[in-house]
């Protein structure tokens, strides 16, 4: 079982009164009761030996008076129970060889007490003896009070010590629940108050008014608090930074590299490169387009491509198609890979479609704004390649192999406006798009390859 | 020389005769007691009531004054006297007897003195005071007859 801090000091505080109660209630008494006893027995004596002292004199000297006013003493005393002169006779045996001390009573007061020459305290009379010796008369005086007055006054400090233990066990009682209630107060306030910025709540604080070592450590705590809110604070500012930056970083490196790679690059710190049995691979090339952007400054032709390619950005986003590159104003992107999939031949002729139509359009609102309009050739093929990064600084994610070389002759051998594909992809679409037949044509390096023009997607 | 002797024999026997008679008046003068009280005593008592005064027994005077015994010490002759002759006690017994009376708080103890001028002044002064003497002169105070005389 936890005690409390409230319980602890209450028991502590309640132990110490408890044994004051107790002295006061036991040993006090006692002691009184004693001094009480010690005081009568003496005062009985004094008694005695004042009568003692007056017979004598009055045996002696013949003189009274100090007997009588001793007597007067005495008799006036409400606790006497009897006064006696006991006289004591030496009684020797016939040859006088020995001899017994007898005692007798002579007078006493009362005189109907009934008295016992050898008697002595009980519990309910204290006898007291004074001895006194004349010539006329041997003997002693022998006074008895009754012990009343000492019980009762026993029984009212009895009383008197329980009434006065429990006050003090009442106010002791009081002053342990304040003193626990003042210290653990603060303590639990403290308590809770740092179980809440464990929490996470830094707007806590501790209100104290006591300037003892208690409200120094609830201004302790509040200044902690003050300064793990701020200090948080920062944290949460410099952590959002970081989280910014890390997601413009992350972004930028997504728009560098594919999201598998960028992911195993973040991971690992590297990223291999990887082989593809079948992607597809787009090139677009705007056509004259160095001869027609002589005329126009920097910004301008940097304009222009940025609108055509952050639209064909869209396009390929939309079907899950990887931008490479761009190459001045040719634009490189292929299907199906990082993540390897079977629809990446329909993706990227979709795609081109797409980028056709747009270019179209985009040429339309030039022309109908009196400016001259940008035809681009759109060349693709279908095959392995090899994926990967190479390089340490400013590396990009690239694909090589002779897919990209037939794709890029494919572009080369392309028409303004026209998508050529190979062969190869040819086969795989045909079913669903309009193609046509432009013959086997003259590639460098490759010789003669056979090359259709993709229209559109077929009417069902 | 025959008659001479004679008569002087006769003469001496006589003179010792006259002697011893003197003598005896005189030891007889030694033995009377006067009793001698204050003016809240009777002037006249019988024997019976000085013993009974005497003893405690009656304790206050008709006029009501309280009763006073002054007595002389019982190691004087006036005091021994008195024991024998009006307690009819020996000195002991005298002090144990006043001396149970005192104890039981019945009566007030007699007061003993040395001399005689002491008691005739204490019973001059103290009303309802009677004391035993062999004689006294003092005008203070007033001899108490004793079954109609004033040497007992």
């Amino acid at each position: 079982m936890v005690l409390s801090v409230q319980s602890k000091i209450l028991l502590t505080v309640l132990a110490v009164v408890l044994m004051f109660a107790f002295f006061i209630l036991f040993y006090y008494p006692k002691r009184q009761e004693h001094y009480l006893l010690e005081n009568y027995n003496s005062e009985i004596s004094n008694y005695a030996n004042t009568v003692a002292l007056g017979v004598k004199i009055a045996l002696t000297e013949e003189n009274f008076e100090g007997v009588q006013t001793a007597l007067d003493f005495v008799r006036d005393d409400e606790r006497l129970q009897f006064v006696s002169i006991i006289q004591n006779d030496t009684l020797w045996n016939s040859d006088h060889s020995d001899y017994e001390l007898h005692k007798s009573v002579f007078k006493s007061y009362p005189e109907n007490a009934n008295v016992n020459p050898y008697a002595v305290s009980d519990d309910n009379f204290i006898v007291k003896n004074a001895p006194f010796s004349t010539q006329i008369m041997n003997g002693e005086i022998m006074l008895s009070f009754s012990t009343a007055e000492i019980i009762q006054g026993r029984n009212q400090i009895r009383l008197a010590s329980a009434i006065a233990s429990f006050i003090v066990f009442l106010i002791g009682l009081c002053i342990g629940y304040w003193l626990a209630k003042n210290i653990s107060r603060p303590v639990l306030a403290l308590r809770d108050a740092a179980q809440k910025v464990e929490q996470g709540d830094f707007t806590q604080s501790v209100i104290t008014r006591s300037r003892d070592e208690i409200g120094e450590l609830s201004l302790a705590f509040n200044k902690m608090v003050r300064v793990l809110s701020l200090a948080r604070k920062e944290i949460n500012e410099r952590t959002e930074e970081l989280t910014l930056a890390k997601k413009k970083s992350d972004e930028l490196l997504l728009n560098i590299l594919p999201s598998e790679t960028a992911e195993e690059l973040k991971t690992t710190g590297e990223a291999r490169a990887k082989y593809y049995e079948s992607v597809t691979v787009i090139f677009t090339d705007f056509k004259d387009f160095t001869a027609i952007s002589r005329h126009k400054n920097a910004n301008e032709i940097v304009a222009e491509l940025h609108r055509y390619f952050s639209e064909f950005d869209r396009i390929i986003r939309k079907y899950n198609i990887e931008k490479i590159k761009t190459i001045g104003d040719a634009y490189m992107c292929v299907a199906g890979l990082p993540v390897a999939n079977e629809t990446h031949p329909f993706d990227a002729v979709n795609a081109a479609i797409e980028i056709r139509d747009c270019i179209f359009r985009y040429k339309k609102e030039r022309m109908a704004r009196g400016l001259e309009g940008y035809d681009a050739r759109i060349g693709i093929h279908t095959g392995p390649v090899v994926a990967g990064i190479v390089g340490v600084d400013k590396f990009a994610y690239d694909i090589w192999g002779i897919t990209v070389n037939t794709a890029s002759r494919m572009e080369e051998a392309s028409e303004p406006n026209k998508i050529n594909i190979s062969a190869s992809l040819y086969e795989i679409i045909k079913d669903r798009y309009e193609c046509t037949l432009r013959g086997k044509l003259d590639v460098k390096g490759l010789g003669k390859v056979a090359m259709y023009f993709v229209h559109g997607t077929k009417k069902t | 020389m025959g008659n001479l002797m004679r008569r002087f024999a006769t003469h001496f026997l006589l003179s010792i005769i006259l002697v011893g008679l003197c003598a005896f008046t005189a030891i007889g003068q030694e033995d009377k007691l006067v009793v001698v009280g204050n003016n809240s005593v009777p002037s006249e008592m019988d024997m019976n009531m000085l013993t009974s005064v005497l003893k405690g027994e009656q304790l206050r005077w008709k006029d009501g004054s309280r009763v006073s015994i002054a007595l002389m010490k019982t190691n004087t002759p006036v005091g021994f006297s008195t024991c024998e002759r009006l307690y009819n006690m020996t000195a002991n017994e005298l002090n144990k007897y006043f001396l149970a009376l005192v104890f039981q708080g019945k009566v007030k103890a007699p007061t003993f003195f040395n001399s005689a001028a002491e008691l005739e002044a204490y019973v001059s002064q103290t009303p309802g005071a009677i004391g035993v003497l062999q004689n006294t002169n003092a005008e203070s105070i007033k001899v108490i007859r004793i079954d109609g005389k004033e040497k007992i």
